[in-house]
């Protein structure tokens, strides 16, 4: 695929995810587990598609960057830069799962994934790994990175909370990737370079837009 | 044929392991460690009700939010730590979660009666431990 709609792709889909990540984090009641959601359905459902739409690899850890980077700018729920580490986080843990071959769900690996349950089975792997991968990152490199302290000891004690959070990722995620690959086709692009990324630009600035406008204007 | 199910039954013992393990733990974290109405400081217990009645309550920023709450500092030292600046400080949550914070945020930190949480406005939140249970010397 021609790299530049690729760039284009990276650029749309993660601030699309971004652009959720910060809206959906403002909204979501403190009973729900709005991490493990974002996690485990949006974001591993955005990369799921993508990943199925273009076939590309490393093109979900671009896209990682871009909503993390989008995400930095949003001040919700007090940690930024935990939430801006743990998605950039998730989409290294995303590739380093998905560009086995065997996992390969874009139609052209040795063993086809299809079917809806191995979906669900990858899903709930795939989404307890990324968001609980994620969260811990997050305890490590948050500290490092802004003064605070990191010890082995917290760390150890509180896996019972960082694994007991992924349950709900796993969850979702049984049902997002079953549903992003099962609903999508690879891409085959019939509109115009032009019109693709005048779309693209344009619904990628409307993201931006909607973050600064909605945190920092309103 | 043959390797597809192997690679289901190798996906479905995963998942299997991951559902159950990962539902122990968040039925572990569910299980209050301690006494959600107290907080152990230093092996002194203090209500939360009486932190609030008897103390009084500042307003101040963290992370360009606002909240109301009590010194931690003086709570720490009320309750008889010596020579605060050469320790840390181990809190808790009724949850188990737990972090380390030296005097420095301590001092500048606050309890909440929301959620009953420990903020500190010099660190991420990360570092802020909500139900607060404990706050131990090490």
């Amino acid at each position: 695929m021609d790299k530049y709609r690729v760039l284009a792709g990276i650029i749309l889909f993660g601030s699309l995810w971004g652009m959720l990540e910060c809206m959906l984090g403002e909204v979501s009641p403190s009973w729900f587990p709005g991490g493990a959601f974002l996690g485990g359905f949006i974001g591993l459902g955005l990369m799921m598609l993508t990943r199925r739409l273009y076939g590309t690899m490393w093109m979900q850890l671009g896209m990682a960057i871009v909503a993390g980077a989008l995400r930095f700018w949003a001040p919700v729920g007090t940690c930024v830069i935990c939430s801006a580490l743990a998605i950039m986080a998730e989409g290294l843990v995303f590739e380093f799962i998905f560009n086995r071959p065997v996992f390969n769900i874009h139609g052209s690996g040795p063993l086809n994934v299809r079917s809806a349950k191995t979906l669900a089975l990858l899903g709930v792997i795939s989404g307890f790994v990324i968001y609980t991968v994620g969260y811990m990152f997050t305890q490590i490199m948050t500290p490092v990175l802004t003064g605070g302290i990191f010890t082995w000891a917290n760390f150890t004690h509180n896996l019972p909370v960082m694994v007991g959070a992924g349950f709900f990722a796993a969850v979702f995620g049984a049902i997002s990737v079953p549903m992003a690959v099962l609903s999508m086709r690879p891409l085959h692009l019939s509109v115009k370079k032009r019109v693709y990324y005048r779309a693209a630009a344009g619904m990628s600035a409307c993201c931006w837009l909607l973050v600064f406008g909605f945190f920092h204007l309103v | 044929m043959a390797d597809a199910r192997k690679l289901n039954l190798m996906l479905a013992v995963t998942a299997a392991v991951i559902l159950i393990g990962s539902f122990g733990a968040l039925a572990y974290t569910f299980m209050p460690q301690g006494d959600p109405d107290i907080v152990s400081i230093n092996g002194v217990d203090y209500a939360w009700d009486d932190i609030f009645n008897d103390r009084e309550t500042v307003t101040f920023t963290a992370n360009d939010l606002t909240f109301e709450g009590v010194s931690l500092g003086e709570l720490v030292l009320d309750s008889g730590v010596q020579n605060p600046e050469s320790h840390m400080f181990r809190l808790t949550g009724i949850d188990g979660y737990q972090k380390d914070v030296a005097w420095n945020d301590i001092q500048g930190g606050y309890l909440t009666l929301e959620k009953h949480r420990a903020v500190f406005p010099s660190l991420t939140q990360s570092a802020w431990v909500r139900d607060l249970a404990s706050i131990e010397v090490v």
